[in-house]
């Protein structure tokens, strides 16, 4: 059997796992998303009790009586210095090592532009460091993560002057001042790009860390000779697709073919989806307007639609984003199909592909089938809160965690 | 698991231990014998017919009535050992994944398991879907020692003038034919200081040396005055692959004469004669970093891996948790 899930792979790295996920799972994303506007600029927390930053106003939604007040507004006509998100974006135009995920214009996208901000460490006027970050709030507490659809953020350094690695002491310096310009919280959670591999100075806050795996293939120059080193398994499905089923893999269709293979794939799984079609619609704009988006479906002679992937890439990687299968049309091998099309069609846009890998076991034995190296991330997460971290222990007592 | 013998398992790894070189020393059966005592550890093993594919031995005790799986104290890592697999890296991961999951179930009912595995080991995902936790920890490694010269100019300036003022200036020598207790008098001095209770008594140590010392894979480092007081001490054991510097000791009064310095850097010298990497046996300690980074050693990540499918620890855990103001903000 080739692929009994070729599922869930959109609900695999959510920021917000647990039971945090599960406050967050009744509520559709982007309306509640509370607005936020940072008008100071960023300054080192000194342990005050209620920091100054980020000033929350809030639009809509019932917590916005618990939003701490601040100095919101600027004085009228002047203009203010520019803040770190403006110092970041500039820096997203021009550095392509910034990877898709932690750009201004994808965050936008799906945090809204007033749903994210960034830790931002500087030198000699420049951003050497920069962590950027979700920060909303939810039933009056503060949440320091990562928006759907988004596989990962961390900390991002700049490359070093004469292109010589940062020593291991410069690295945990500007961790730890990234960790001193995040806001006050009551719950962070982010997954990392996997080139992360130090959290000690955020073990050090009292942050805790797990380790996850995506897989990737890292060098797609010639897909041929990556189809030869797929597991035979995956080689019939995509023979079988093409050869029995006649099956044809299209990029011309609506982001609805999308949406109707997905929605049965999470229905099949019994799960909610962590995103809105409309959130998709948006995401799906900007990566048009940003050329670095495709959407593939494998359609048959009488027209029904087996399998898609939504993928998109930046200059070093493309990366499956969201999936879908029909559960009736399962053995067809769809699915296997429109995932060596992705790769095909990644080989000639950028460097390698990411599976955007799942910590789930069909998942993993699925993605593992193409040949991909298992590469490890971090997931990063702190509770503050009392009653947060009284709840988890609760769900852990209680085998839910 | 039931219907199976344990003591045929003990029998057949003890065996293996024997004749398979790529088993680290803290893995080894006479490690474990020396730690745990004999017939305070266990192994689980993966068999396809007759061949050992895998093991992951453990020391298993009972506190408060609950049983719990482990590793001995001064015993850096044991997880999983396995016949590398051959082939393409999916049909790698698929054979790493068959003999984790062989060993998983070939553990007794436990209510707490936790242990640290080498860094080596990178994948835990078998581990995962049967409900264990991981996280990440860092260890600081010299990854490969070569000639004394190419080593000392690896050093830090500061390293290599606080060797030089410890010869030069203080006239300290380094001994290693001092026996163990004087090692331990120093190295519990140090512990104290610290204000580190240790898990292990004095004759735990002597226990182990003397096992050591049979296999021959230790060295005992005491860096001594013109006046023949101990200023500082190294123990380091080593297998095939690595040494590990096991346990220090320095006397606080000399801790200004570059006797725990000289000590270190004579035990990595003595390691590169005997084995092909350097393992300082880090912390996640904030302090230790500078100084292990001052002979050149370099971060490595390792797992530290557990499960608790006891409901009472776990609630003892989750208060802890709510009360700890480690997790406080910032």
């Amino acid at each position: 059997m080739i692929n009994p899930t070729f599922t869930a792979v959109p609900a695999k790295r959510l920021a917000f796992t647990g039971f945090i996920g599960s406050i967050l799972a009744n509520t559709p994303l982007s309306p509640r998303v509370l607005r936020h506007g940072f008008n100071t600029t960023l300054s080192i927390l000194s342990g005050e009790v209620m920091p100054q930053r980020p000033v929350l106003r809030a639009t809509q939604g019932p917590d916005a009586d618990d939003l701490p007040a601040g100095n919101s507004s600027s004085p009228a006509g002047k203009q203010p210095a520019p803040s770190a998100r403006d110092k970041y974006r500039a820096l997203c135009r021009h550095d392509t090592s910034i990877q898709l995920f932690a750009r201004d214009w994808w965050l936008d996208a799906t945090a809204g532009a007033d749903g994210w901000d960034v830790a931002i460490v500087e030198k000699g006027g420049k951003i050497v460091a920069a962590l950027p970050y979700q920060y909303r709030n939810k039933m009056g507490f503060r949440l320091v993560g990562q928006p759907a659809l988004t596989p990962a953020l961390g900390p991002w350094f700049a490359s070093h002057d004469g292109g010589l690695p940062w020593s291991m002491s410069q690295q945990r310096d500007m961790l730890t001042a990234l960790i001193a310009d995040l806001p006050r919280f009551h719950y962070f959670a982010q997954n990392w790009h996997s080139r992360n591999t130090n959290w000690l100075p955020f073990y050090w806050k009292g942050f805790q860390q797990t380790t996850r795996y995506t897989y990737v293939l890292k060098d797609i120059r010639d897909p041929e000779k990556l189809r030869a080193q797929f597991q035979h398994q995956a080689r019939t499905a995509i023979n079988k697709a093409t050869q029995k089923h006649h099956l044809q893999v299209r990029d011309d269709l609506p982001l609805e073919a999308l949406f109707s293979l997905n929605h049965k794939t999470f229905d099949r799984q019994d799960k909610q989806i962590p995103y809105t079609n409309d959130y998709v619609r948006r995401l799906d704009a900007a990566c048009l307007a940003h050329d670095c988006r495709k959407l593939l479906v494998a359609v048959d002679q009488e027209g029904n639609y087996h399998a898609a992937v939504y993928m998109v890439w930046d200059e070093n990687s493309a990366y499956y984003l969201i999936g879908g299968g029909d559960p009736r049309l399962r053995t067809s091998g769809a699915a296997s199909l429109c995932l060596w099309e992705a790769i095909r069609h990644a080989s000639g846009v950028t460097q390698q592909f990411d599976f955007e890998g799942s910590m789930m076991e069909p998942v993993e034995q699925f993605f593992r089938l193409f040949g991909g190296e298992q590469v490890p991330y971090f997931h990063l997460r702190k509770t503050p809160s009392r009653l947060l971290r009284a709840r988890e222990s609760l769900l852990s007592v209680l085998g839910k965690s | 698991m039931a219907g199976r013998d344990h003591g045929q398992d003990k029998a057949a790894y003890r065996t293996l231990c024997e004749t398979e070189t790529s088993i680290p020393i803290f893995a080894k059966d006479w490690w474990l014998d020396a730690t745990a005592g004999s017939d305070g550890w266990d192994v689980a093993l993966a068999r396809k017919d007759d061949r050992i594919l895998g093991a992951m031995p453990y020391t298993r005790s009972r506190r408060v009535g609950m049983t719990v799986l482990g590793q001995p104290a001064l015993t850096m890592a044991l997880g999983p050992w396995m016949v590398p697999g051959e082939g393409k890296i999916g049909t790698r991961l698929a054979h790493e994944k068959k003999i984790m999951q062989q060993l998983i179930d070939a553990l007794p009912r436990f209510d707490h398991f936790t242990q640290n595995w080498s860094s080596n080991l990178g994948n835990w995902l078998p581990f995962y879907w049967n409900g264990f936790s991981q996280t990440t920890k860092y260890t600081y490694v010299l990854p490969q020692l070569g000639p004394t010269d190419v080593m000392w100019s690896a050093l830090e300036t500061s390293t290599r003038a606080s060797c030089k003022k410890a010869g030069e200036r203080h006239k300290l020598t380094v001994r290693d034919d001092l026996p163990i207790d004087d090692f331990i008098a120093l190295h519990r001095m140090t512990l104290a200081r610290r204000g580190v209770t240790p898990q292990y008594s004095e004759d735990y140590i002597r226990r182990l040396d003397a096992a050591c010392v049979k296999h021959q894979c230790r060295k005992l480092i005491m860096v001594v005055n013109d006046k023949g007081q101990h200023c500082a001490g190294n123990y380091i054991v080593w297998d095939n692959n690595s040494a590990y510097g096991l346990m220090n000791g320095v006397d606080p009064e000399m801790r200004n004469t570059g006797a725990a310095t000289l000590g270190t850097w004579e035990v990595i010298k003595h390691a590169a004669s005997v084995t092909q990497k350097f393992d300082f046996f880090g912390s996640m300690n904030e302090t230790i970093e500078p100084y292990v980074r001052s002979f050149g050693a370099q971060q490595v990540p390792y797992f530290s891996i557990s499960k608790t499918p006891s409901r009472l620890l776990r609630m003892r855990r989750g208060m802890q948790s709510v009360i700890n103001p480690k997790y406080a903000a910032a």
